[in-house]
């Protein structure tokens, strides 16, 4: 087998909003190149999937039978659309359901959707598209009969098979509509494959864009909770349907070490629906209590606990979703209060309200992300779709207003959308602490009781002028205001006694409680990587370790009364390198361990590294003399952790450094890049850290569990 | 977008030539339950035998189980002496140990996609058998379980009616738990102390086959051990120490050893039912576990008799291992890391429950003398054949989690060693704790690899002619 090469490196990282892919391994690894959406349409048939939601309707060009039309294209819409729903009552709930109503739009699958697309996602410019949707006025989210029951006078007219004598008389137009999501189906949930015939449609739309050569190696990062069943599938699907000649599967933690360049890490990986908590040492994965798709753990969450608490005040769950991604929305640490003048009828935070105090306001001078204030991150950058530039470049022009929605439709709505909002949070904040003056300018978020976000509404499309041609914003921006609740993004769920950050710290305890091997858990702890964009949420790592500290970390006494008696055969601490080190920057000032001055460093370091892995479970050989002091038994055990510590983000990619990525959020991305030339560039099989084509004909699926490296 | 036929089609199976197809390994405990298929050298899922329930259902696997949902109750289906109680509870929890890392569930249409909406179901005929289908979760594999040697006759064919049956499992196979720990530690012949949760059991292993009469067993596991700790934290001196789990505590502050802990209590919203107490003692377990790791020890000098000299030594400072519970108290333990390890050894270093929970103290009584680990031995090899008890004490294997306590092993070397000094005593307890914990498991999974091993499984046919009484007959 010729070695491989970086350029057809075939990298894939399904979640459950987003897929990342990227084609080829660039000098110095990138953020994902491209983004798709986790999720497809159903197509005309069942098991027929479309990347982008697909109108039809029909238009009468020539009317020699229909005696509605009167000529304008678009005034005839509406009578045949109403014409088509009062004929088919019956069939409303299906198509409320958008399942494919299969047997009555069978001549859809003859599907100008194939052209249709490729213009759309390819080469479509921004405007083209905008005009397009702008005029098609007769698709309602609200309405979906007509949308779906609109072949319907073209099939009564005309045979299945010869679609173009329809034609003669209504022209059934099909037309991407790409800021809907209505009827979406989404192939992962909480990390789980739900929908094969989904999945793998999104699979092969992935790599039909991409278009790559025959000899390709593909990575696929692997969610945790994949069974060993699923990558068996997906192992399947990508050797017999790809052709493939070499295929990895790596777990999305591992790839996590790999960008970060540790081996040993605990990783905290916070996605949509859930979050992982992965004990990584020396790069092998330890399934003992690892947290696997830990429910309700991740931004939906978020998003969920915000619209419940801001119910009162009519909050939708989009609302909700903006608000958590604006920078107001914020995660305090343990112990911080709200602003005061908690608006009344407001629940009070138990966490707040059970606050020490031990931590005086953990607010940084940075946020979140790592952006001062005022410095508005850049516009979308490189990591866009392809043909996207058009779009972007008019986005530009149009002030960032015009295209929120068109993003959403596109691949990486999570990406852009909080991009976009960041921005114009911080123009607004810019324009109203202009006017305000110097004064609000010094109040930081946390401070403030009330604040207000910019919400991006996506008008339904029957609110928009039918005059033809015309380009008309479906956006409509306004402010909200709101108060304290937006703190509450991490509160208790009802029901649950505890909120995500709470659960997420205890998941994490217990993970590393449960590694087998006790030398190795102080340096989790001192190796913590939180990932995901679930992690997004301003606040989020902060608060985290917080709750952490306050709940975890051992108080220094233990260590010094420890310390203070040391015995006289204390074994000689082993250096560390860097484990011990404290690392600037990470953490914030805040979050020091309380009481975590004064304690000898090399005295720490000794209670955690005097003992070898298992030493104590070596059987002497029978007949050897016991020490009679049993000195060689006594070893110190000590509990964990005395410090947490972040692992400091890898500062040699500049592309991860640019404001457009801002945040290591999805640096599993990297990890995935650092692995794949690692196990098929470098390695080149020889650790046997991928299957080939080959092994694959012998030992068939089951032959993935055999390789990693 | 060229998509072509192919790649919209899920992909035909046949096309490698394989027709491999693992079983599954299955070791359920009253501690955890482990999965895997069968060739791999450790398990691939893990989960804690105990489950959550509430007014809403059951919780199945880590974390999970950890959350304080309101008004839950932790249970086990397993009883005391390591024996199925609760065969409902049992079944779904040894099936959320296989499909959710393993074999994958079957989505039942039936229930996500038609349940609310009837008129949606295409064909009631295919819609049932789907339904029926997802319960079939083990089609594809052969089931290899583990069962203690004390197992009843009607639970062992309970597992093949829920294996063959239920799971539709192509075949099937009980192995006795001390049998697949000998095969763990490559010894066909052995003696197998085996430290579980429940029972410190001894089976003497001949040639792979279990002999009946000299399985000796007592409830001096992993659960005693964590009673005594509670007994003795119960009378500590200065002060009592309770036990505050983490889920109770909203913050500490660091205080100085025997200090008062100085934290802060999580509150609850208002209006939440607070979990059940079984919640609290499960969390509780955690930190007992906790301490069990950092505290325990075995004493294993032997000049000198623990009992008295050996207090006296271990008073002292260099033994003292310092341990901070949840709610930041902290204080070092010293002897009691020993004395609570010897009462496995010696009756007398037991702790009695105090006042108040004489009742909870009495399902862990203090181990009578043939009722200790040396006692155990000794009643074990009473029972087997002279001829062979060198040939067993020369094999003599450790396993099981209860076992990871420092020392241990030697301790019973010693204990041996003094027992029978004519005799060879070998010691085989594996350095990796993994090995240690789950060796029924790995030799589970020796056996089911094995390729004189197919003459063994039951398959469903033979199940079928002869009923439920062939797993008597044929996994002996």
């Amino acid at each position: 087998m010729p070695p491989f090469k970086d350029e057809h490196v075939l990298i894939i990282a399904p979640g459950s909003q987003i897929t990342a892919a990227q084609l080829g391994l660039p000098e110095s690894f990138t953020p994902p190149r491209f983004r798709f959406p986790t999720r497809m349409f159903p197509g005309p048939k069942p098991d027929e999937w479309d990347p982008v939601r697909i109108r039809s309707k029909s238009t009468l060009i020539t009317k020699p039978t229909e005696p509605t039309s009167n000529g304008d294209p678009v005034t005839a819409d509406q009578p045949n659309g109403q014409q088509a729903t009062g004929e088919l009552p019956g069939t409303e709930p299906e198509q409320a359901d958008a399942k494919p109503a299969a047997s009555e739009d069978v001549e859809m699958k003859e599907a100008p959707a194939a052209e249709e697309t490729t213009t759309a996602t390819a080469t479509a410019t921004a405007t083209a598209t905008e005009t397009a949707t702008a005029t098609a006025t007769d698709t309602v989210s609200e309405a979906p009969p007509t949308d779906v029951s609109q072949p319907e006078p073209a099939q009564q007219d005309a045979p299945q098979d010869a679609p173009q004598d329809a034609e003669d008389e209504t022209t059934a137009t099909f037309e991407d509509d790409l800021w809907s999501t209505e009827g979406a189906v989404y192939p992962i949930r909480e990390g789980r494959i739900e929908n094969w015939s989904c999945f793998f449609a999104l699979l092969s739309h992935i790599y039909n864009m991409m278009s790559p050569p025959f000899h390709m190696p593909v990575l696929f990062v692997a969610q945790p909770c994949w069974t060993s069943r699923d990558q068996e599938r997906i192992t399947q699907f990508v050797f017999e349907t790809w052709k493939v000649p070499a295929f990895c599967l790596m777990d999305a933690a591992l790839t996590a070490c790999y960008a970060y360049g540790v081996p040993t890490a605990l990783v905290v990986d916070v996605g949509h629906g859930k979050c992982d908590v992965t004990a990584v040492t020396e790069f092998q994965v330890n399934d003992i209590g690892r947290g696997i798709a830990i429910p309700d753990c991740g931004g939906h969450a978020m998003t969920k606990r915000l619209q419940q608490v801001l119910e009162g005040e009519g909050f939708t769950e989009e609302m909700a979703e903006q608000l958590k991604r604006s920078q107001i929305c914020e995660i305090l640490p343990a112990g911080v209060e709200f602003p005061r003048g908690t608006a009344n009828g407001v629940a009070p935070n138990p966490a707040a309200a059970a606050s020490t105090g031990a931590l005086d306001s953990g607010v940084n001078a940075k946020d979140g992300d790592g952006l001062r204030p005022g410095q508005a991150p850049r516009g979308p950058g490189v990591d866009t779709m392809v043909g996207e530039e058009g779009v972007n470049g008019n986005e530009e022009e149009n002030d960032g207003v015009l295209d929120v929605a068109a993003i959403v439709a596109r691949d990486n709505a999570a990406e852009l959308l909080a991009k976009r909002e960041k921005e114009k949070a911080e123009k607004a904040a810019a324009k109203k602490s202009a006017a305000d003056g110097p004064k609000a300018l010094r109040l930081r978020n946390s401070d403030k009781e009330r604040a207000s976000f910019t919400y991006v509404e996506l008008l339904p499309e029957e609110d928009s002028d039918p005059a033809e041609g015309e380009q008309k914003s479906r956006k409509r921006k306004r402010e909200i205001e709101v108060g304290v609740e937006r703190f509450m993004a991490a509160t208790p769920l009802p029901g649950v006694g505890e909120g995500i950050i709470d659960t997420i710290a205890e998941a994490m305890h217990h993970t590393v409680l449960s590694v087998p091997d006790m030398a190795q858990r102080s340096t989790l702890w001192e190796n913590v990587i939180i990932l995901g964009n679930g992690s997004r949420i301003r606040g989020f790592t902060p608060a985290l370790l917080s709750v952490l500290h306050a709940r975890y970390v051992l108080s220094p006494s233990t260590a010094t009364i420890f310390t203070s008696e040391l015995p006289s055969n204390f074994t000689t601490p082993i250096a560390t390198p860097g484990t011990n080190t404290p690392i600037p920057g990470q953490g914030g000032h805040s979050l020091h361990q309380p009481g975590g001055h004064g304690v000898n460093p090399l005295l720490v370091a000794a209670t955690k590294n005097m003992m070898q892995p298992n030493q104590h479970l070596q059987v002497p050989q029978p007949g050897s003399v016991m020490d009679p002091g049993m000195h060689h038994t006594h070893r110190g055990f000590s509990q964990t952790p005395t410090s947490i510590k972040m692992v400091k983000a890898p500062d040699y990619f500049p592309e991860w450094k640019d404001p457009s990525v801002h945040g290591m959020e999805e640096a599993g991305f990297l990890g995935a890049q650092v692995a794949a030339k690692v196990v098929f560039i470098v390695d080149q099989g020889n650790s046997k850290g991928f299957l080939t084509r080959s092994e694959y004909n012998e030992l068939g699926p089951t032959g993935i569990h055999d390789c990693s490296i | 977008m060229a998509t072509g036929l192919t790649s919209r089609d899920e992909p035909k199976t046949a096309e490698y030539a394989g027709d491999e197809v693992s079983a599954l390994v299955l070791d359920p405990g009253f501690s955890s339950v482990r999965a895997g298929f069968a060739g791999e050298d450790t398990p691939k899922s893990i989960i804690p035998s105990f489950y959550a329930s509430t007014s809403s259902g059951r919780y199945f696997g880590d974390h999970v189980i950890d959350v304080s949902r309101e008004d839950v109750e932790i249970k086990n289906p397993i009883n005391r002496d390591g024996i199925v109680e609760d065969w409902d509870a049992a079944e779904a929890l040894w099936k959320h140990s296989f499909a959710h890392k393993l074999t994958g569930v079957r989505p039942n249409k039936a229930l996500t996609d038609w349940l609310n909406d009837p008129k949606s179901v295409p064909d009631l005929q295919k819609a049932m058998a789907d339904a029926e289908d997802t319960e079939r979760c083990l089609e594809e594999h052969p089931l290899f379980m583990t069962e203690p040697a004390w197992n009843t006759t009607k639970n062992r064919e309970k597992c093949a009616e829920i294996a063959l049956e239920s799971w539709a499992a192509p075949a099937f196979y009980l192995g006795r738990t001390g049998v697949m720990a000998a095969f763990a530690a490559g010894r066909p012949t052995a003696l197998v102390i085996d430290f579980g949760a429940t029972q410190v059991s001894v089976t003497p292993v001949h040639d792979g086959m279990v002999l009946k009469k000299g399985v000796m067993r007592s409830n001096i596991g992993g659960n005693y051990m964590s009673s005594q700790i509670r007994n003795m934290l119960a009378t500590n001196e200065p002060q009592p120490i309770k036990i505050t789990p983490h889920y109770l505590v909203q913050s500490k502050q660091p205080v100085d050893a025997g200090q008062p802990a100085n934290f802060v209590a999580r509150k609850f919203p208002e209006g939440f039912k607070v979990p059940q107490p079984s919640f609290r003692r499960y969390q509780e377990e955690k930190v007992v576990l906790e301490f069990k790791e950092i505290a325990l020890q075995a004493w294993t000098n032997p000049n000198t008799p623990f009992r008295g000299p050996g207090e006296a030594v271990t008073r002292e400072q260099p033994y003292a291992h310092p341990f901070e519970f949840p709610d930041g108290y902290n204080q070092p333990f010293s002897i009691e890391g020993f004395r609570l390890v010897e009462s496995m050894f010696d009756g007398q270093c037991y702790y009695p429950p105090p006042a108040g929970s004489e009742e909870e103290g009495a399902l862990y009584p203090a181990p009578e003398p043939q009722g200790t680990i040396p006692g155990l031995v000794k009643a074990s090899l009473g029972q087997v054949d002279v001829d062979i008890r060198p040939l067993l004490l020369g094999n003599v294997v450790i396993t099981g989690a209860a076992s990871l306590i420092r020392g241990l092993p030697d301790r019973i070397q010693q204990e041996l060693t003094k027992m029978y000094p004519s005799a060879r005593v070998r010691i085989q307890a594996s350095g990796m704790s993994v090995e240690r914990k789950f060796g029924s498991w790995i030799g589970g999974s020796i056996v089911a690899s094995l390729g004189t091993f197919h003459q063994m499984w039951i398959s469903k046919k033979e199940y079928e002619e002869h009923g439920a009484s062939i797993v008597e007959k044929r996994c002996k």
